[in-house]
């Protein structure tokens, strides 16, 4: 009797202890992950800002608190202030000239693809998505190959129509070309794929009463896959801005950033000046990293305010 | 315009667009198997004739400084690991965030959801201290472990498991079933094609990498395919023999694990895509 007692305290006993356990099992799933965030993504996010204050040589033992004076580099006058606005500068014009591009040929590129007068459609999309496959640096050495000065097989077309040779990674403006079309390239297949996978969602019935209604091809873009396609292209112009400015290995491997900085994005510059063998500056890098930092955040909530804000405006006209 | 040629124009249009995009992958290839002077050779020939392996023989006659087999190897265990790890760590965290209740379920979510705003750039130096206090540094533990922070795959997942119908679990709750055996036998089996996706997604995104490998490995035989291509340059700088054999080398590996998983990638493009709309 008493043992039977004891059993059924015993019980009691574990269901508590169960219970109590059943609380924690959530937390305990989630500890893989919050340890790897909390180490590699909240902790360097502070991190950084105390490095911005510091001289911080990349051997340890060689930190020094300097208060705002890596911040007046880039604020005040002098060549260091001048490469860093410089370098943004690039990076700017680089999204300027690479994200309408990289969106218009996509959107061009999956409308073909989307037509169903087309055969061996899945074939074309291996081939304009296949140099997604490649990493950076394979497409630096093939495309320096090709737009190479004097062997290089772009300027032997170009010899065709009678263009004379094209010093494509020395000298400007060509440089830009130099990166902007292997960027391209390399990844408008990406853009591609979302796009067509927009417009695989827009419905079929929309365009046919728009042909009932008479409405000619040009219409029907404007008004039925354009509207269709909002989202995504927000959402792809949004992230194209953001991989845009992340701008390195083109710059770094095909032009080395010249002539004379001509083509040196900012990100080349803060790997530069983080990881001069000379002398590292580290502490500098990171204050130019928050500058930039900041930049891209203005740039990403404008971005996404002009294109919330387009619908209301749309929204009181009808 | 009648529809026939419509089609055909449609077509030609297309064929011609990929020999385009094409075109260069081929040009590597010819330049790969050729010799210095067939290289040079002005006007250039666009016929396989007379090939050579002399300067794949050249890439690999060095394997102190171009060590391209083992660059392959480490390139390949990063991507396995880093995309295997990162799975197991996704889905326990959305699994958490997605099936279960708890006090701090919508603040950890708020926390990864505003994250993702934070320019990456901003963390990079910071992570390169930290990796390198750890003593991580020129070992591919340093390109595995820290981008386990990521939480795309937390957000892919959750979505799908808050897809599956409650009533499943709940049924199984009946039978007794704990919370473990919930997620092997009805939660993950139901999200296979999701799991498949974030793997590839994880694979290339690590396969690809370049900056952060770049830094964080020196030694040659620590190196993983991308940043032993900028080696070969550097090592080769216009000899474009032996660096497109190089390239081809590096290319080949990537084109052919990227086929076996295109279906996947490309569905997990679209899934990025709607994810964030």
């Amino acid at each position: 009797m008493s043992s039977l007692r004891l059993d059924n305290r015993r019980v009691l006993f574990c269901e508590v202890i169960f219970l109590r356990l059943k609380k924690v099992v959530p937390y305990l799933f989630l500890t893989p992950h919050a340890i790897f965030f909390g180490m590699f993504f909240i902790f360097p996010l502070f991190k950084s800002i105390f490095m911005s204050f510091t001289e911080w040589g990349l051997f340890q033992g060689m930190i020094k608190f300097v208060g705002f004076e890596n911040y007046e580099k880039i604020f005040t006058a002098g060549y260091r202030s001048r490469y860093f606005w410089k370098a943004i500068w690039v990076t700017v014009q680089f999204v300027i000239y690479s994200v309408p591009l990289l969106i218009v040929i996509a959107l061009l590129l999956a409308l073909l693809l989307n037509n169903k007068k087309l055969k061996l459609k899945n074939f074309y999309l291996t081939a304009f998505f296949i140099p997604t496959a490649l990493s950076a640096t394979v497409i630096a050495v093939i495309w320096k190959w090709i737009m190479n000065n004097q062997a290089g097989l772009l300027n032997y077309f170009l010899s065709f129509i009678g263009v004379d040779k094209i010093p494509w990674i020395t000298d400007l403006p060509w440089v830009w070309l130099a990166i902007i079309i292997p960027t391209i390239w390399w990844t408008v297949g990406w853009n591609t794929i979302i796009i067509l996978g927009g417009l695989s969602k827009i419905p079929e019935v929309l365009y046919d009463a728009a042909k009932v209604d008479g409405a000619s091809r040009f219409k029907r873009f404007i008004h039925v896959t354009l509207p269709g396609l909002k989202n995504v292209l927000m959402f792809v112009t949004i992230t194209q801005v953001l991989a845009s400015f992340g701008l390195f290995a083109q710059s770094q491997l095909i032009t080395g950033g010249g002539p004379a900085r001509a083509t040196l994005p900012i990100m080349l510059h803060i790997y530069n000046e983080a990881f001069n063998p000379s002398r590292p500056r580290m502490g500098y890098a990171a204050a130019m990293s928050i500058i930039t930092g900041i930049i891209i955040l203005s740039v990403t909530f404008i971005q996404y305010y002009l294109f919330t804000h387009q619908r209301k405006v749309k929204r009181y006209h009808g | 315009m009648d529809k026939r040629r419509e089609r055909k124009i449609i077509n030609l249009v297309a064929l011609i667009l990929a020999i385009m995009f094409l075109f260069p992958i081929y040009w590597t290839l010819l330049t790969a198997f050729r010799t210095e002077a067939q290289i040079l050779k002005w006007p250039p020939s666009f016929l396989p004739v007379n090939m050579t392996l002399d300067n794949f023989r050249e890439v690999f006659a060095h394997p102190q400084d171009t060590p391209v087999i083992k660059w392959f190897a480490n390139s390949l265990f990063a991507a396995v690991s880093y995309a295997t790890l990162s799975v197991i760590v996704s889905v326990l965290a959305a699994f958490a965030l997605a099936r279960m209740k708890f006090k701090f379920r919508d603040m950890y979510f708020k926390i990864i959801l505003a994250s993702m705003t934070i320019p990456g750039m901003i963390l990079f130096l910071p992570n390169y201290t930290t990796v390198d206090k750890l003593g991580w540094t020129d070992s591919l533990i340093a390109i595995i472990i820290p981008g386990l922070a990521s939480t795309f795959g937390i957000f892919l997942l959750r979505q799908f498991f808050i897809g599956i119908p409650k009533e499943l679990e709940e049924a199984a709750v009946i039978d007794g079933a704990n919370i473990f055996q919930r997620m092997f036998h009805i939660i993950l089996p139901l999200s296979r094609e999701a799991l498949i996706i974030l793997w590839v997604m994880n694979f290339m995104a690590n396969w690809n990498d370049y900056l952060w490998p770049l830094v964080v490995l020196y030694s040659p035989e620590k190196r993983t395919m991308p940043v032993g291509m900028s080696t070969l340059q550097g090592k080769y700088i216009t000899n474009y023999g032996p660096l497109m054999a190089g390239a081809l080398l590096i290319a080949i590996p990537s084109i052919i694990i990227f086929l076996l998983v295109e279906r996947y990638y490309v569905k997990g493009i679209n899934v990025t895509g709607a994810l964030k709309e």
